[in-house]
């Protein structure tokens, strides 16, 4: 399961949408920011791993 | 055969105007000894095979320029000689003549390499050779790797070529002798061995390996810890990328499956197909066995 945020520069507008399409069909939450150079920055944020209630108890136990 | 002082001394002198316009061994002056023809490989081989060690050294200490002219001398005979061999050996006629006849180089006077330095290394190559001359009989081995031990003599004695060509042009006779020199040629003469070839050959692939398994090991850790990349546009991310989505949009479920089972088995298990796909030089070599492995190459 992939956690943190994950991050790509110079994206050209053509691979925009397969990017992004890409990132989000893994769970991330996606942001596009513009460049000067007319390419994108796209950073994905995907959720942190919530621990069970059964993996919070075991991890008390050790 | 024993030669008187006078003869042997004439017979230098002959030499050595011989050998004038081939060598320019002018002074401090240096160029590199060019294959000679066989009329005077086959009067150095005659001359060397009738004189010690002992009177080139006489000759070559006198100063830089005739320690180099005699230097060259003997370097033109291992050329020739390796020569002769090397062409033996790519015809698969070398089975009983492997390396050289230390004869032909005409430094193997018993009395001349007793008194030598150069007598370890020289006893030391001929027992190596004469060991393991019953194992390069195979016509399997002569045929599969010829080509890789060839290159292991050139490379090896190129590289020892070198260095004595660059002791000769800026050392003067004080810094590097003409017994050293002459070990120095000796040693060059017994890498167009297969012995030393099979040496280097065998400690080159066991370094390569070595350096491959580092890489490996080095490039893994750091794929999966890529988060922030920049776009790379490969023929090999867009394969991917077609097969991940056909239309440019959509996700084709079962393609995803199959390119996240293969990331699973390479190492790159925590790591974002978006990000493996498109992202970052690094992920090339995984790029190119993933398009490999799924087949992808005719998409």
């Amino acid at each position: 399961m992939l956690t943190g945020t994950y991050s790509i520069k110079g994206v050209p507008t053509a691979n925009l949408p397969s990017v992004v399409a890409g990132f989000r069909s893994e769970g991330a939450t996606v942001t596009t920011i513009p460049q000067d150079d007319g390419n994108w920055t796209v950073i994905a944020v995907y959720p942190e791993t919530v621990a069970s209630p059964e993996t919070r108890g075991a991890e008390k136990h050790t | 055969m024993i030669l008187s002082k006078t003869k042997i001394n004439s017979i230098y002198i002959l030499l050595i105007i011989g050998l004038s316009s081939v060598f320019s061994g002018c002074a401090s002056h240096f160029t590199s000894a060019p294959m000679a023809d066989g009329h005077l490989t086959d009067s150095l081989v005659k001359t060397y095979s009738e004189i010690s060690l002992d009177s080139i050294y006489a000759q070559g200490n006198k100063g830089q320029a005739e320690r180099n002219i005699e230097i060259n001398k003997l370097l033109t005979l291992s050329e020739h000689n390796y020569q002769e061999f090397r062409n033996k050996f790519y015809a698969g006629n070398a089975e009983t003549q492997l390396g050289f006849d230390w004869i032909s180089l005409g430094l193997s006077t018993a009395g001349a390499l007793s008194t030598g330095g150069a007598a370890p290394i020289l006893s030391g190559v001929s027992a190596a050779v004469q060991g393991a001359q019953g194992k390069f009989n195979s016509r399997f081995f002569l045929e599969k790797t010829t080509e890789t031990l060839v290159n292991g003599m050139d490379t090896l004695r190129a590289t020892k070529k070198q260095l004595i060509i660059a002791k000769m042009a800026n050392l003067d006779i004080n810094e590097y002798s003409t017994e050293e020199g002459v070990r120095d040629v000796l040693d060059y003469h017994a890498a167009g061995s297969l012995v030393s070839a099979l040496v280097l050959v065998a400690a080159e692939s066991g370094q390569a390996k070595q350096t491959a398994e580092t890489e490996l090991k080095v490039t893994e850790d750091e794929l999966a810890g890529i988060r922030n990349t920049t776009f790379t546009d490969t023929k090999e991310g867009q394969l991917l990328q077609k097969f991940r989505m056909p239309d440019g949009v959509n996700i084709d479920s079962k393609n995803e499956a199959r390119i996240r089972d293969w990331m699973d088995r390479n190492g790159l298990k925590d790591q974002s197909p978006t990000i493996f796909m498109t992202g970052d030089p690094r992920f090339d070599r995984k790029r190119k066995k993933a398009v490999h492995d799924l087949n992808l190459t005719n998409n």
